[in-house]
């Protein structure tokens, strides 16, 4: 995978129980805007890096037939996206 | 006996700039190549605030001017400082100290003491304890950190400075005379640069000749402090480690060095009276007030002069700062220019001035005015009410850079 850090437009449930997973993500390509579903989150892991507490999620995109494994980040103190790796 | 940690982290400004550089998505680690932390003003100075190893290693000092370190290492890539970067990794790591010992005092931005007396029940010997710490702070926060370990504050403090990066150290008592009597006196903890030079000229060039010198000659030659770094110098030091917030400050200051000149005591009086102003805000926010007014300046020879008075009646307003402060500068004002200003207010206390109402003036009513002015400079930023005089003065500028730092960089409030 690769890193991209780029920020992006995120549909996410909460759940009662306070965990947060992404159903789709927006990502912009030649001016065309595509929504992108997430069918499942293989992993979840929380970092604090330089005191900045993170969220990742490895999930299965799937765009159409095709399905691919991206890492998506949340800033829990900025409450941002960003597509960390594809 | 007592078992002190002291945790410092190494470049701590460089490492968490590094951290988060990484965090949002950059390919290079600043650590690896000769990189510092400094911001250049627009007239080309501005300091080094820390430094990598590489960096350290082509002679570049912490405090020394950007172009000084430019010219030992042309290829040193400045980082700009990030301080809220810095206050969350700070406080990111001493919350994780306090995860190892109720006891964890706050020594300064990157610095802590713990206590891990009786904790070895919970978390093994002291050097596991500190090598499984340092390894975890690496994981977790992505950042070195070298730890001291030894029976008092001090030792724990000089037992962390022996081998950088990522080190554990021990500095036990019975450890003094092999590994702390055989470093410089500039390695002794609270020995300055003053100190240092009074000590070589006497001929005192290890920690092992200070700590070998009669208590009795050294209280003669350098009074009280002597005698602490005498004990600091055989390992002794029984002060606690403080837990709970930090002491309130003893005094506060401002001060600034001009690009230009200030040719004209009005120039002066402007980038004062603006000072002031700072200083009022901030003893406000701090429920404070200060007896003592001190005013030091540089002339454009780097001469220095200060002037310092002690007034009976608490300061608080900035009306009145200025009334103390102005007439201190006219007595100092060397006439050939100005390169240096600073205002220090000292001797902080909680008490209030009550002389206004027996001299007539209402202080009830300035007071109203004031909290009116540090709400609104509190919510809007510092910029949004300043006094007349300092509104085209310019002196505002001077300060900019750290203003915009401090307080998120905007007149205007976030909206969320």
């Amino acid at each position: 995978m690769k890193m991209l850090m780029k920020p992006i437009q995120v549909y996410a449930l909460w759940r009662e129980d306070g965990a947060i997973l992404p159903l789709a993500f927006c990502l912009t390509r030649d001016e065309e805007k595509q929504k992108i579903a997430v069918s499942a989150v293989k992993n979840l892991r929380e970092e604090h890096l330089a005191g900045r507490k993170t969220l990742y999620f490895d999930c299965v995109a799937v765009l159409g037939r095709r399905e691919w494994i991206v890492c998506l980040r949340y800033d829990i103190a900025e409450h941002r996206w960003y597509l960390h790796k594809a | 006996m007592r078992v002190i940690f002291h945790v410092d982290v190494n470049s701590a400004f460089l490492s968490w700039s590094a951290a988060e550089h990484l965090l949002l998505g950059g390919t290079l680690d600043y650590r690896t190549v000769p990189s510092a932390v400094a911001k250049k003003n627009e007239s080309g100075g501005g300091i080094i605030l820390a430094k990598s190893e590489s960096a350290k290693k082509a002679g570049v000092h912490t405090g020394e001017v950007v172009w000084q370190a430019k010219q030992k290492c042309p290829d040193l890539l400045l980082v700009p400082p990030d301080y809220p970067c810095y206050f969350r990794a700070s406080h990111a790591m001493k919350t994780l100290l306090g995860e190892y010992s109720p006891a964890v005092e706050s020594f300064s931005i990157d610095e802590c003491f713990l206590d891990m007396t009786g904790q070895e029940k919970f978390f093994g010997p002291p050097v596991k304890a500190a090598e499984a710490l340092k390894d975890r702070i690496k994981k977790e926060l992505g950042f070195t950190v070298n730890i001291g370990i030894g029976n008092t504050k001090a030792t724990a403090k000089m037992a962390s400075e022996f081998q950088k990066p990522d080190r554990v150290h021990t500095l036990w008592q019975w450890e003094i005379e092999t590994k702390l009597w055989p470093q410089p006196i500039d390695f002794l903890f609270m020995a300055g640069r003053r100190t240092v030079e009074k000590l070589l000229r006497l001929g005192v060039k290890l920690v092992g000749d200070m700590a070998c010198l009669s208590p009795v000659l050294v209280k003669e030659l350098m009074g009280k402090n002597g005698i602490t770094l005498w004990h600091y110098a055989n390992g002794r030091d029984d002060s606690l480690v403080l837990e709970g917030p930090p002491p309130s400050p003893k005094s506060i200051s401002k001060s600034v060095t001009v690009p230009h000149v200030l040719k004209t005591q009005k120039e002066c009086e402007d980038v004062l009276i603006y000072i002031a102003e700072e200083l009022s805000f901030q003893l406000r926010e701090k429920g404070l007030t200060a007896v003592v007014v001190t005013v030091a300046l540089k002339d454009r020879d780097r001469c220095y002069f200060s002037h310092r008075q002690k007034f009976s009646d608490p300061i608080l307003h900035y009306k009145d700062i200025c009334d103390k402060a102005l007439p201190m500068l006219k007595l100092l004002y060397p006439g050939n220019g100005v390169k240096y200003l600073c205002l220090c207010l000292s001797e902080l206390s909680t008490k209030r001035s009550l002389n206004g109402l027996l001299f007539g003036r209402d202080i009830f009513k300035e007071e109203r005015l004031e909290e009116a002015v540090f709400a609104l400079k509190k919510r809007y930023g510092k910029q949004c009410v300043t006094t007349a005089r300092s509104l085209h003065s310019g002196a505002d500028q001077l300060f900019r850079h750290f203003d915009e730092e401090d307080f998120g960089g905007g007149a205007m409030p976030r909206f969320y």
